[in-house]
């Protein structure tokens, strides 16, 4: 099978007690997205908070199950899986988290993530190996061990506490990293360098990674593709040359018009909004309708499909209805594939 | 293991309380250890020496009416009375322990049950129910109440376990452990238990003195075993014997003072161990007497002082903790003008929230303003009395705190939380004027005034921000200070939050110094910039001339670092850490991490400069330099070396 990871038309709900049915969210609203491992690349994930860009990375790790549709591991459902098979997946989808002071046991000296993954992987099989492999990742990351390594988590700085998690992910020597706004929490002057390391470890050792966040400016220096989440649904999807550069979906230009850019040349667009205008009415259709200022008749009644508006494209908004609706569900069916293919992909 | 255990006691939470209940209670175990064995177990048998004796040689504390020695009666006491409680102790915190860790690990309904099951328990009252218990027993043992004490105390542990479980759960490091490839036991074990230590000892201590405490209440009653002699038993007898009217002191007092000991170093224990698990940096009451060595001093800025609205001159401000004196804001000087936008930015601990704080005179200990003025229209705001300083407050600066969102009053609805401002200012007014008032603040911000009927929790965050907004704006304040106003808010309501405050801001014609750390924000928001690097002051000017020209290399390689949407560029942060107030290095905060670094910059702390008009920079490049140097990059992504061009020099 040549795809790591298949989400299958999955949705997940959340809440909805019984006495008050209306509260349920929809926090993935029938997601097809495909991981492809015939090629590494890095795809961002954004959205505002409760767009489901978590969610839905947390369904493709195999963390939460999907209400509805399934999610596949190389081809297999990942609730089916068996132990071996979970623990194999386990190894290769690793994750690194937003906090880089709760991703670390204040008890542990923060060898302690570094060495647990190779007892449970069996990744080194004599103590001297161990060592060279843990020592290897950490270089590959920009961190030297000696400065590192037998030191409580307080004692570092942030960004190379959210380093050594790289380095972390690196050990269990991984098909797809999935990085959930890792450097949302780290000083300015430090993202660069993980957001480097990261591309690093796409480029150099071909690891597939998934880019979560909310911020489109690191998005498009670092990634590929990208998918634009909104309350749940895929909105846009494609290569961020063209997503981020050229926006079609409503959302996603008033996401790009709101981005504040270090440039006073660079006007910052948008209107003051009155928060509670049209908060009342319902969409029965596309989700954005009671935001959009340009939503038409349709767009509250009906769900938009996705329109496959360019080659590297797909937008789910009626204004585009005269491009063919994509005939695949799949939002990675429109990415850019410049990556250079990796023979096997296996390191 | 050994240097472990050095560090251990080494650590600064290591406090006097503990060290001394560890010492008494170390002394009691020993004292019930070794006593017996070296004493003549005979002698606290009844009839074993001439009853009624006052302290002698023979008889150090005297005997009792029954023929025992005291003293020696005192000693093999210790060690039962310990034991229940030891009994007690282990019992509850291990029941506790089990069903805290599934009560928070599993949830569901087997939660539910621990916690239906612990209300019902603590809803007994306990020493009513072992009155009763013990009152059906032919003969009373003090270990079935202390196991019965057990079983009756293990809520309180079970409780306080569910919760750290809980908490520990939602960090992300037990996510990470199952990454690691830890099975669910082994993240219970290995991840959460160690974490829950303190929290057991302390739950220990706590059941161990109950279980003594209950034991003892119940012998002093008289339900207390005759046979095996303990501290309660002690006093029973005693006062069965009517010692105290017979004036048998060297009966009575012994049993007391050994409970009483007993009972102070369980307490200084605990409360040690509390001061241990939950270090609080000790304050101390009223103004600090912190002198500073004198350092140089920065000159006036550019701007003329008459044009200024506000000037901050040399300011200090210091955080006394344990490790050392912290200078989180050292000799910031700048003015403000009239309707001036100025952004403030900084990373994080480069003291950007501490000045706000302290440019309002709302310093808090630890924090001391050590040093410099802050004039509003010319008057000192560190010189004036409260009342004059709480006229000012709002009214001609306001201050917009950090997560000021977050601190509305959940339980008051939004309008009558404007009251306490304007009372405090206008006096008592009538309703329908507060009301007017409250609506005309509302409308101003971009809300219906019909929000001020609603509770905070009904409102999005960015119509809360805009509520605070309005309380902060409602007696049109000349100076606002804006302590990151929408770091909590997704970037499409940060942009309509800032337009308001834009648009507020021009109708009011106030300053507004806005604190951030988003450069794009304050290009976007503000007409002057001020850049703060370790509690200084290091580059002040007009936004886009700094973004365009920054002459301070930490503004260089910060702006450099941006990622933008003009294209792809290599991704380069600053090399090297960022500082430790605690340890900050000599001369030049930043000269560890500064490309251009010289001899000088490692000794000589610079000082604010004006190498061109209208701007600031201290930096020992300037004023034999015009502008920075020229510097190429050689990037190693991952280390993010950066190599000076060799043009360098000065």
């Amino acid at each position: 099978m040549p795809n790591l990871i298949q989400v299958q038309n999955a949705s997940k709900i959340y809440g909805g007690g019984l006495i008050k049915r209306s509260d349920a969210t929809i926090a993935v609203d029938k997601v097809t997205f495909t991981l492809s491992d015939e090629y590494p690349t890095i795809t961002a994930i954004a959205g505002e908070s409760g767009s489901g860009k978590t969610t839905l990375s947390l369904l493709m790790m195999g963390q939460i199950s999907p209400d509805a549709g399934q999610v596949l591991y190389r081809g297999r459902d990942i609730a089916k899986l068996n132990n071996e098979e979970r623990t194999i997946m386990r190894r290769e989808v690793q994750p690194i988290y937003q906090d880089p002071y709760a991703a670390y046991n204040p008890f542990y000296r923060v060898d302690h993530v570094l060495q647990m993954p190779i007892k449970r992987f069996r990744l080194a099989r004599t103590k001297a190996e161990a060592t060279r492999v843990i020592e290897n990742s950490m270089e590959m990351v920009g961190l030297r061990p000696a400065e590192t390594l037998g030191r409580f988590p307080h004692q570092l700085s942030g960004g190379q506490r959210q380093r050594l998690m790289v380095a972390r992910a690196l050990l269990c020597k991984p098909q797809v990293i999935m990085a959930d706004e890792p450097v949302s929490m780290v000083d300015a002057s430090l993202r660069a360098t993980i957001l480097a390391s990261l591309r690093k470890l796409n480029s150099e050792l071909g690891i597939s990674i998934i880019y979560i966040t909310h911020d489109l400016t690191t998005a498009y220096q670092i990634a590929e593709n990208i998918i634009i989440m909104y309350s749940g649904c895929v909105v846009e999807s494609g290569a961020v040359n063209q997503v981020i550069r050229s926006p079609k979906h409503p959302y996603t230009k008033l996401l790009i018009s709101s981005i504040p850019l270090p440039d006073k040349s660079k006007k910052w667009g948008g209107q003051e909004a009155d928060e509670t205008q049209n908060k009342g009415r319902k969409s029965t259709g596309c989700r954005f309708a009671n935001r959009c200022p340009v939503a038409m008749d349709i767009c509250w009644k009906e769900k938009p499909p996705l329109y496959t508006t360019d080659p590297d494209r797909a937008v789910a908004c009626f204004r585009y209805d005269d491009s063919p609706v994509m005939e695949s569900l799949d939002v990675a069916a429109v990415f850019s594939r410049k990556g250079k293919a990796q023979p096997g992909a296996t390191q | 293991m050994a240097s472990q255990k050095r560090g251990l006691l080494r650590d600064p939470r290591i406090n006097p309380s503990l060290i001394f209940g560890v010492v008494v209670i170390i002394l009691m175990i020993l004292v019930g250890i070794v006593g017996p064995m070296l004493l003549n177990e005979k002698l606290a048998r009844v009839g074993a020496v001439e009853p009624n004796m006052p302290p002698s040689a023979q008889n150090v504390f005297g005997t009792d009416s029954q023929g025992r020695d005291v003293f020696t009666t005192l000693i093999m006491a210790i060690p039962p009375t310990l034991r229940v409680g030891v009994i007690a102790g282990v019992i509850s915190v291990s029941l506790g322990l089990a069903l805290g860790l599934i009560a928070g690990f599993f949830g569901g309904w087997a939660d539910s049950l621990i916690r239906t099951f612990s209300d019902v328990l603590m809803a007994i009252p306990s020493l009513a129910f072992m009155i009763l218990v013990v009152a059906r027993m032919d003969r009373p043992n003090i270990l079935v109440v202390a196991v019965i004490v057990g079983f009756l105390t293990w809520s309180g542990t079970a409780r306080g376990i569910r919760s750290m479980v809980l908490s520990i759960r939602e960090r992300s490091y037990t996510a990470v452990a199952r990454a690691n490839g830890e099975t669910e036991v082994e993240v219970l074990f290995r991840e959460v238990m160690p974490n829950l230590l303190p929290l057991m000892l302390a739950s220990f201590i706590g059941a161990v003195t109950m279980g003594i405490y209950t034991v003892m209440a119940l012998e002093v009653l008289g339900l207390g075993s005759n046979v095996i002699p303990t501290l309660g038993m002690m006093i029973f007898w005693s006062q069965r014997f009517s010692a105290v009217l017979r004036g048998m002191y060297w009966w009575w007092s012994p049993p007391i003072v050994v409970i009483a000991l007993i009972f102070i170093g369980l307490f200084f224990l605990s409360f040690g161990l509390d001061r241990f698990i939950n270090p609080a940096i000790p304050i101390k009451r009223g103004r600090s007497r912190i002198k500073l060595p004198t350092q140089p001093t920065a000159p006036d800025t550019a701007i003329d002082p008459r044009d200024a609205i506000m000037e901050v001159r040399n300011l200090r401000v210091v955080y006394e903790t344990p490790a050392g004196l912290v200078k989180a804001v050292d000799d910031v000087s700048f003015s403000l003008r009239p309707g001036e936008r100025m952004g403030l930015i900084g990373e994080s601990g480069s003291g950007k929230t501490t000045m706000a704080t302290a440019m309002m005179r709302l310093s808090r200990p630890p924090a001391y303003v050590a040093g410099g003025r802050v004039l509003l229209e010319g008057r000192d705001l560190f010189n004036i009395p409260d009342r004059e300083l709480n006229k000012l407050r709002l009214k001609e600066i306001a201050l917009m705190p950090q997560a000021a969102m977050n601190s509305l009053n959940p339980v008051v609805r939004v309008g009558p939380q404007f009251k306490d401002a304007i009372v405090a200012h206008l006096g008592r007014l009538p309703d329908n004027q507060l009301n007017e008032m409250v609506a005309q603040a509302l409308t101003k911000v971009g809300l219906k005034p019909d929000v001020a009927r609603n509770f905070p929790h009904q409102l999005s965050g960015g119509m809360k921000q805009r509520v605070v907004m309005a309380i902060a704006t409602i007696l049109n304040p000349k100076v606002i200070i804006a302590d990151e106003p929408t770091s909590a808010l997704d970037v499409v309501v940060q942009q309509q939050v800032m337009q308001t405050l834009g648009r507020l801001q021009k109708e009011l014609a106030a300053a507004v110094i806005l604190i951030g750390h988003d450069m794009g924000l304050i290009t976007q928001f503000a007409d002057t910039i001020g850049v703060l690097y370790a509690g200084k002051l290091v580059e002040r000017g007009d936004v886009q001339t700094v973004l365009d020209n920054p002459l301070h290399p930490y503004s260089r390689l910060l702006i450099d670092s941006l990622p933008t949407l003009d294209g792809k560029h290599d991704l380069v942060g600053i090399p090297g850490l960022p500082p430790e107030l605690l340890h900050l290095p000599n001369g030049c905060a930043f000269h560890p991490r500064c490309p251009f670094a010289m001899e000088r910059c490692r000794t000589e702390t610079p000082v604010l400069q004006t190498p061109l008009a209208g701007r600031q920079v201290s930096c020992h490049l300037y004023p034999e330099h015009t502008q920075l140097p020229p510097l190429t990059i050689g990037i190693d992504s991952s280390s993010a070396v950066i190599e000076v061009a060799s043009s360098m020099g000065a």
